[in-house]
């Protein structure tokens, strides 16, 4: 690559020195020479005390208000860090298996889920009854060859199309992801680079984090064991909410060999909702490793005597001419009406007339694919973004308007042609399909299609439910050269720039620093009535987070008590409990079991959004002991950079 | 105070060559702080934020280090390379929450055309952009085009094959490339 290149031109320009905030370069100055300090038995400030300011009269007040604010809330800090248990060995155990991992060969494994034991499986009995059980054949070759099998299943219900049956396979070769169907005979393969396959097995799935989970308290490491012929490390992890885990990894490969907690089913392709109850879990009923695999086990073709969707989709795609259409479109709880310009699958554009619903694009959405890339631009927000092109047949909005892809429904044998219409200036043929029993899952309701009898595209649609109208098209019309190149609206800013904006915790929020917090009001978990201005006459310190936990802000309650505790409440806390279920039942759990004391507020109607408009949680927010906002912070906050932030403002004072 | 309690300080020592007294360190802390929190700042995306916090981060780390009776020859180069690691690290954090978002942009030869010129805002663009890609091709690209290491060091730092490291320097060049042309549209 030559040193001339541009983007490494571009890269060079990005080195030399910046100037930090002054108040974060003070801070950080003194807490460093404090540290070392400390270590040299000399007093901190020797040498850098900062020149003696007298402050206006007018000013004394606050600042000495928001400086003991700072000082106790410092206190409260200091304990949680002091009081952090130190990381369990069972997550080192964890960290062994996921660095092994990263070099695991090729193995080929038989699992067997028990998907209910208890009764308990939150899907309930009618979707996972007591007893159910899934047989899973896992081949793995490498990050980019991947098969999942259903081999067998014990009471598993037929409650839906969507639930594989023996037979039924994922796989993936790298680009493309496949599924079979063995029920419906149905396959299915669409391009997907980029997947992480095993994401559960590699210890990256998002649920249980087990870097979280076994930070727990109650981590340990339990006696080695053998499973299916393997030693195994045995550990068992307890989060901060009590659930938990018992593993048997694979001491030389990493690979999970046995579980006993909840977990969901992703690597094993056991359909939508498909996770084991907290008593279920897996176990390896049969392990090879280097094993010589069939030549059709990572195959993304499909299998002989398999409807092929995609193909069928993509050739009736390819006989669509060129087109101009208006579209109203009609779902449960939502409407749009649609303009499209279509060339061709990887050149077309779509823009949002009207749009109602939670499902619907705001009016004057529009997306775009061309010979220059893909963009779409957001209305609503007022932000676009752009991608390549790869994925563009794949959006094609002409699909809407092919009766092929719910062919099950349209089979020609099974909707008879019932009148000839005129829709949109066009001949429609009108079939009628009348409702029918589903091999598996709820009947199937009756529909009626009409269809151009020239093009065979749908012009109208109708079934419970559902709508769609073509209000008007045109053939092979001209289309002016810029229709397909994307151009993002003035005033639009890119999603990576919206992303950036949202960093600042305070973006477009009713929250200012020194700025009075706007009160609202909510109810506690004892049954008392809360509101901002309550906090009045001492600092307070505010933590907004779900009470189910998927947060790591969530950990620290434990030792956010203690600290709270230990500083004689001269700070308050508050942990505001923003999502939660059941009368707070989460709420009541967490702070049963961490032993909290400080108020817990149920914020039932959204109030503090409302009132602060606050974008993320975790958020943090520090008022003074007038209910002025210091500082306000979202997502996890690790204690060192609370302490940065209540570091930098003190160091002013 | 609760700053000494997150330390996890050892026991008192002194003497290193650095120099321990407040007033030595204070100098080398105003000489290096620009440039280090310049290191976070042009390699995070601008994230004031972020750089700030690895900027803590090395300078705890070091003030722990000549705690330990550390004796520090080259000390420039010595907090440099304690920010490099901290860097590495971050992008490996963000590597993982990132990685079901690495889409299709791999393998897209763009046919467009970097425009360089030397203003402001051509570097905040490449900032921008330089944020925009992901963690593992940043990482790449940061310590070949802007570090200097070669192909095979970078890979040794970051535990990858010098082929993995090529790979991902050529991916991270196109999806600095796209950012950066999506930056200046």
């Amino acid at each position: 690559v030559s040193e001339r290149d541009p983007v490494i031109t571009l890269l060079k320009k990005l080195d030399g020195p910046v100037d930090p905030r002054p108040e974060f370069a003070d801070a950080l100055r003194s807490q460093l020479l404090e540290q070392l300090a400390q270590t040299n038995g000399a007093p901190a400030r020797h040498g850098i005390r900062p020149p003696h300011r007298t402050l206006p009269a007018r000013l004394r007040r606050p600042l000495l208000a928001g400086a003991a604010a700072l000082a106790v809330a410092a206190i409260v800090i200091a304990a949680v860090v002091v009081s952090r248990p130190a990381p369990a060995s069972a997550l080192d155990v964890i960290r062994q298996a996921r660095a092994a991992f990263v070099r695991m060969q090729p193995f080929q494994a038989t699992y067997q889920v028990a998907l209910n034991p208890d009764g308990t499986n939150p899907n309930g009995p009618r979707l996972v009854p007591k007893g159910a059980i899934e047989t899973v054949m896992v081949s793995y070759r490498g990050p980019g060859r991947f098969r999942s099998q259903i081999m067998a299943e014990h009471l598993i219900p037929l409650t839906d199309t969507a639930t594989p049956r023996p037979g039924s396979y994922q796989v993936f070769n790298g680009r493309t992801l496949a599924t079979y169907n063995s029920l419906f005979k149905r396959f299915s393969a669409s391009p997907a680079r980029g997947i992480q396959t095993l994401e559960f097995l590699s210890w990256h799935g998002s649920y249980p984090d087990w870097e979280r989970v076994c930070r727990g308290p109650n981590s340990k490491v339990l006696a080695d064991a053998q499973i299916a012929g393997r030693d195994a490390r045995h550990i068992r992890c307890t989060n901060f909410t009590g659930e938990s885990w018992e593993l048997w990894i694979d001491r030389r490969t990493g690979l999970l060999l046995k579980i006993i907690g909840q977990v969901g089913g992703d690597d094993f392709f056991l359909g939508g909702g498909a996770g084991t109850s907290a008593k279920g879990g897996f176990q390896i009923e049969e392990l090879r490793y280097n094993p010589s695999f069939a030549a059709e086990t990572f195959s993304v073709k499909a299998p002989p005597g398999a409807f092929d969707i995609q193909g069928v989709v993509r050739a009736e795609l390819a006989t669509v001419p060129s087109f101009q259409a208006v579209v109203y479109s009609r779902s449960t709880g939502s409407s749009s009406t649609e303009e499209v310009w279509r060339l061709n699958s990887h050149t077309w554009r779509e823009k949002t007339l009207a749009g109602t619903g939670a499902g619907a694009s705001g009016a004057g959405s529009f997306s775009v694919s061309g010979p220059t890339g893909e963009g779409s631009y957001d209305a609503h927000d007022k932000t676009y973004s752009r991608s390549s092109t790869a994925d563009a047949a794949e959006s094609d909005p002409a699909q809407s308007l092919l009766p092929v892809d719910t062919t099950y429904v349209f089979s020609p044998a099974e909707c008879p042609v019932v009148g000839h219409d005129r829709i949109a200036g066009r001949d429609a043929v009108h079939r009628h399909c009348p409702a029918r029993r589903s091999p598996a899952g709820p009947p199937i309701a009756s529909s009626d299609i009409w269809a151009d009898s020239a093009t065979g595209l749908l012009l109208k649609y109708e079934t419970r439910g559902h709508e769609l109208r073509v209000l008007s098209i045109v053939y092979r019309p001209t289309f002016r050269p810029a229709t397909f190149r994307f151009v993002a609206p003035p005033g639009s800013i890119s999603q990576q720039r919206l992303n950036q904006l949202e960093e600042n915790p305070y973006y477009k929020t009713k929250l200012a620093p020194g700025k009075l917090a706007p009160n609202w009001q909510a109810t506690t978990l004892a049954g008392g009535r809360f509101q901002v201005t309550d906090l009045r006459g001492k600092p307070a310190l505010l933590l907004f987070v779900p009470d189910d936990c998927s947060d790591p802000a969530c950990d620290d309650l434990a030792a956010l008590e203690r600290a709270y505790q230990k500083s004689n409440h001269r700070t308050q806390v508050v942990w505001v409990d923003i999502w939660f279920g059941e009368k707070g039942r989460g709420a009541k759990k967490v702070g049963r079991r961490n032993h909290l004391t400080f108020p817990i507020v149920l914020d039932h109607n959204e109030a503090s959004h409302k009132a602060w408009a606050f974008g993320g949680y975790p958020f943090w927010l520090l008022l003074d002991s007038r209910g002025r906002v210091i500082e306000a912070r979202f997502k996890p906050q690790r204690v060192a950079q609370l302490t940065a932030m209540l570091a930098e403002r003190r160091a002013p004072h | 105070m609760f700053v000494i309690a997150i330390m996890d300080v050892s026991a008192p020592r002194a003497g290193a060559v650095l120099g321990l007294d407040a007033r030595s360190f204070g100098a080398f802390y105003d000489d290096a702080l620009p440039r280090i929190y310049g290191y976070f700042v042009h390699r995070c995306g601008g994230s004031t934020a972020v750089a700030e916090d690895l900027t803590q981060e090395t300078f705890l780390a070091a003030a722990a280090e000549l705690a330990k009776d550390r004796r520090v020859t080259a000390p420039t180069a010595w907090i440099h390379g304690i920010a490099r690691h901290k860097l590495l690290d971050h992008y490996r954090r963000e590597k993982r929450a990132e990685r079901s978002l690495v889409a299709a942009w791999d393998e897209q030869q763009l046919e467009a055309e970097l425009v360089v010129e030397d203003s402001h805002e051509t570097r905040e663009r490449a900032m921008a952009a330089l944020g925009a890609v992901a963690a593992s091709q940043r990482a790449a690209l940061v310590l070949c085009y802007l570090d200097g290491y070669s192909v095979a060091e970078a890979a040794r730092l970051l535990g990858k094959s010098t082929e993995a490291v090529e790979s991902l320097l050529a991916r991270g060049r196109q999806s600095f490339k796209r950012a950066y042309l999506e930056e200046s549209a």
